[in-house]
């Protein structure tokens, strides 16, 4: 069984013009832990070595 | 340059853009272009010194807007036309090791709601007819940036594949009524094994299955779909969400333990068009089609399906299913 969880995924949407003309686009879920203050998986490479 | 050049034995267009060249190829980690840019380091593409998930035009484009004029000149035999659309690049974390499965089950939930807002949004877009959400992971698929991303291709038409997809998908509503993808997913759970299981079932929860399908190309082939009819990300509701993403980092982890190293996959999203026509037919769906076809042989398109267009596949889906079952963690274990 899969539950929702409670979190709300609400998201501010900035868009900035780059230097060359083109646009930027960054999602912020201000109710949300950030993706620097959470822990990711230990990443590894394609031959299975942590980096 | 770039534009659109007809293809009038196939009856579709193919891309130039030549520009594609000189992209970047697999900078060292400290001059990567999707990372932040940190104070007094190399200015990367995105100049803000972090971000939940960014999102920016691709500096290298297939498609542009407003597209560049062609380079050459067309003709009856030969049609050109504008290569016009949107090419986006989808930057999933600031961090730049890792892949998607490594990522907390949270940001892949942010992810889809950033797909989700990405469909709307270009969809909006009048010359566009098509969005398309993709990744290619990993240097067997010819990836040319090691951090975690995707890419989005905004289509000023229906892309080959999806055309012939969707002109399915309405002769089986036409001549039964239903949805081909759900008759599908029902015929999945029908072929039950001798052990109570059905054959080619990889991993579900309440809205989602994940499935290696009856007719799959590729050994691991595997197709992410949700059990009740949804044209597009657009119509999930927040539970759906939830258990997509759930479904899909259980399914990238077990991709990771098949062979015990990060799995190669190039990952499509298939949903209905953004034209305004109305395509019953649609069932959001992704499909996984990794290369490998054992922990050290890769899957090639080679003569039989680069110069026929038929596949050959050296394995049987039953099988292969078992296998990628076996090692699909549960939800607990996320």
């Amino acid at each position: 069984m899969c539950e929702k969880s409670a979190e709300d995924f609400a998201f501010i949407r900035r868009q900035l013009a780059l230097e060359d003309g083109r646009y930027l686009v960054l999602y912020d879920f201000p109710n949300l832990a950030a993706p620097d203050e959470e822990q990711v998986d230990e990443a590894k490479d394609e031959e299975g070595e942590a980096r | 340059m770039s534009e659109l050049r007809w293809h009038p034995f196939l009856q579709q267009w193919v891309i130039t853009a030549t520009h594609r060249q000189d992209r970047t190829f697999l900078p060292p980690a400290d001059f990567c272009p999707l990372c932040p840019t940190r104070p007094g380091a190399f200015p990367t593409e995105i100049p803000e010194p972090t971000y939940d998930i960014a999102v920016f035009q691709n500096k290298f484009p297939s498609l542009q807007h407003p597209a560049p004029g062609p380079a050459v000149s067309g003709n009856d035999l030969h049609p050109v036309d504008l290569a016009e659309g949107i090419c986006e690049v989808v930057v999933y974390t600031p961090r730049h090791s890792g892949t998607l499965a490594d990522q907390p089950l949270r940001q892949i939930e942010k992810l889809v709601y950033v797909w989700t807002d990405r469909y709307e949004q270009l969809g909006a877009q009048d010359f566009i007819d098509y969005v398309f959400i993709f990744e290619n992971k990993g240097r067997a698929i010819g990836v040319t940036l090691d951090h975690p991303h995707g890419q989005i291709y905004a289509f000023p038409y229906i892309p080959p594949y999806i055309q012939t997809e969707l002109a399915s998908e309405q002769a089986h509503l036409d001549r039964t009524g239903n949805c081909l993808m759900c008759d599908v997913l029902a015929d999945e759970y029908a072929d039950v094994g001798q052990e109570g299981q059905p054959r080619r079932i990889v991993a579900e929860n309440d809205s989602f299955v994940a499935f290696i399908p009856f007719f799959a190309r590729w050994p691991y082939e595997t197709y992410l779909a949700p059990k009740n009819h949804r044209a597009s990300l657009a119509e999930l509701d927040s539970v759906e969400k939830h258990e997509l993403a759930v479904l899909l980092k259980r399914l990238l982890l077990g991709y990771d333990r098949l062979f015990g190293f990060s799995l190669p996959y190039i990952m499509v999203m298939h949903q209905a068009p953004v034209d305004g026509g109305a395509w019953p037919g649609s069932h959001l769906h992704i499909e996984f089609y990794p290369p490998n076809r054992t922990a050290q042989k890769l899957k090639y398109l080679a003569g039989c399906e680069s110069g026929a267009g038929s596949y050959i596949n050296d394995t049987l889906a039953e099988e292969k299913a078992a296998d990628l079952r076996a090692v699909v963690p549960t939800e607990d274990e996320l």
